[in-house]
């Protein structure tokens, strides 16, 4: 069963928050010189920079999803929901139920909830939803953006108050297993076209079809 | 011994001795120590220069499995050339194993012959006014010729949903027989009554079949007088197979501007086509550069996406043709398996095994061994 709210149940979201990410990861993939010291930590800070950028650019042209930068981080709203961007892994394979954000940064923050906004936001959570997502992105310099998913801040803490366990995952795009975002190509403008099976006719009836034809 | 046997020594066709020799893929030799002769008898006899007791035809015809009447002159007798076929793969098997396949061809060129007395099919409408293509024609030469039969079929620019559907509402025979033969993946002749076209059913890639039967509709439209296997004529039909199912003008509107694997995979569903061929479209076309383009290789290999891609697009298209003749007939007309055999002079069991290559769904398909 998803916990999602129906305000992140929309295609155009997911598709826009994989490409944005994408163009991330390529730009800074491009840019990636293992002989001038870049590494893991740049390669992520740079990530981390370039998906503001990116992410909170095509986000924008979303109907009913704002976005704000707030000390360098992306805080994205849709509806009720609030949601953060973080790397949480280098490859797919990194297993996305102990995978945490790190850092003290936004989306490890999203578990320590302020008394007021707890109560506002319990008031608003309808039963089975999570309405704090973040969107944990896995890549690396060599082989690009490799999942994207939205995980969910449940109710499991920390000591310090920051996420210890999921309330929910939903991948939005896994490049082993092909899943992706239900998107439709944009451009697409030729129809498939549909072959029906061969017709066959007994050729006694053929020939009384042609001769009917013929007649008339 | 029965009149009618006593006459078939006098009406003996030494082609059907080779049919049914070749059928069971036995060598003159090993036919003449099963029965005591000569391999230069058998040979005689297969070409016509003396003819069988009838003691030895019934010999014959109880080692072959055949009965006498198969051996009889008067049917029509399709005979398919090896050098006719476009073979590819197929030439690096041994000309027995060969020759056995394009018998089976014949027979099944036969058994259309008479289902066509009874059912009428497509007619064969593949354009004979088409210019040859030519060694060192240039793609664009290519690209336009796959266009042209777009536009002749009034196919419009976008994906084809059934290639195999669409060769055969224009008359041409497709089969998909179990070669047993990993490199073989298909061929196609022009050479028989109808053209056909040949799956390997080994290969369990929608994809990659797709895109051989389009490759083998090249061969067919285009390559009449050439040297069949030639590199020059396969690289052609490969560009006349990506350019037909991925018109240009079309696949550029919806590659994306760089390397996204999300946006191959939503394409590789939408076109039904592989990865590695839509990846090679993109840098034919110039939408991946070449550096761009081995990048895209060296990922999909270190994925093991060259062995088996992601994003499965189905179960490899199917023939319909011939089966829905054939139960037309014996729907509407109660002529069945035993009765067309009887036609055809073999055995019911060979008939079955012939006519398996042409059934779809997975029913029970003997192995050719190649």
């Amino acid at each position: 069963m998803t916990h999602l709210p129906p305000e992140l149940a929309r295609d155009d979201l997911g598709e826009t928050l994989v490409e944005g990410l994408r163009r991330a990861y390529e730009a800074n993939q491009e840019a990636f010189q293992a002989d001038a010291g870049h590494n893991a930590l740049t390669f992520g800070i740079c990530v981390w920079q370039s998906g503001v950028h990116f992410v909170g650019q095509s986000l924008g042209a979303l109907d009913g999803v704002s976005t704000t930068v707030a000390s360098q981080s992306l805080d994205i709203r849709v509806g009720r929901c609030k949601l953060r961007v973080h790397k949480l892994g280098d490859s797919e394979f990194d297993d996305a139920r102990t995978s945490f954000p790190h850092n003290v940064g936004p989306a490890a923050r999203m578990g320590r909830y302020e008394q007021l906004e707890f109560e506002l936001v319990a008031e608003a959570r309808r039963e089975g939803e999570y309405l704090d997502w973040v969107v944990g992105h896995y890549g690396n310099a060599i082989d690009g953006l490799r999942a994207v998913r939205l995980q969910a801040v449940g109710d499991d803490r920390a000591l310090d108050g920051t996420i210890s366990g999921w309330g929910d995952i939903v991948t939005l795009f896994d490049v082993a297993t092909g899943t992706l975002v239900q998107m439709v190509p944009a451009n697409t403008t030729h129809e498939v076209v549909v072959i029906p099976e061969p017709d066959v006719a007994l050729q006694s009836d053929a020939d009384e079809e042609e001769s009917d034809l013929r007649q008339s | 011994m029965t009149d009618e046997q006593r006459l078939i020594p006098a009406l003996f066709d030494g082609e059907r001795l080779r049919q049914a020799r070749l059928y069971r893929g036995l060598r003159k030799q090993e036919v003449a120590s099963l029965l005591n002769l000569t391999a230069a008898s058998v040979g005689q006899y297969e070409q016509g220069k003396i003819r069988p007791s009838s003691s030895t035809l019934a010999k014959l015809a109880l080692a072959l499995g055949f009965p006498p009447q198969f051996f009889e002159r008067g049917r029509p007798l399709g005979r398919m050339p090896a050098d006719q076929a476009h073979f590819r793969s197929l030439r690096s098997t041994s000309k027995l194993d060969r020759d056995r396949l394009l018998v089976r061809l014949e027979l099944l060129s036969e058994v259309v012959s008479h289902v066509e007395q009874h059912v009428r099919l497509p007619v064969c409408d593949l354009p004979t006014d088409l210019p040859p293509l030519l060694d060192g024609d240039q793609d664009a030469v290519i690209e336009d010729a796959a266009m042209n039969l777009r536009d002749r079929w009034e196919l419009g620019r976008g994906p084809i949903d059934s290639v195999v559907r669409l060769v055969e509402r224009h008359g041409v025979l497709v089969i998909r027989p179990t070669l047993g033969a990993p490199g073989v993946d298909a061929f196609s002749t022009a050479a028989l009554a109808r053209p056909m076209l040949v799956l390997s059913k080994d290969k369990d890639d929608a994809a990659r079949s797709r895109f051989d039967a389009t490759h083998e509709l090249a061969h067919l439209l285009h390559h009449h007088d050439v040297e069949p296997g030639s590199a020059w004529v396969e690289r052609q039909a490969n560009r006349f197979a990506a350019a037909f199912l991925m018109p240009a003008d079309a696949l550029l509107k919806e590659l994306p501007p760089r390397m996204s694997w999300p946006a191959y995979f939503q394409l590789k569903q939408r076109w039904r086509v592989s990865l590695a061929a839509l990846l090679y479209r993109s840098k034919t076309l110039g939408r991946l550069s070449s550096d761009g383009y081995l990048r895209a290789q060296i990922f999909l290999r270190r994925q093991g996406w060259h062995l088996a891609e992601p994003v499965n697009i189905g179960v490899p298209e199917e023939p319909v043709l011939l089966f829905k003749a054939l139960e037309l007939m014996r729907t509407q007309l109660g002529v069945g398996i035993e009765q067309l055999a009887s036609e055809i002079c073999v055995p019911p069991e060979e008939l079955r095994s012939l006519i398996a290559d042409v059934l779809p769904g997975d029913a029970e398909r003997p192995v050719v061994p190649v």
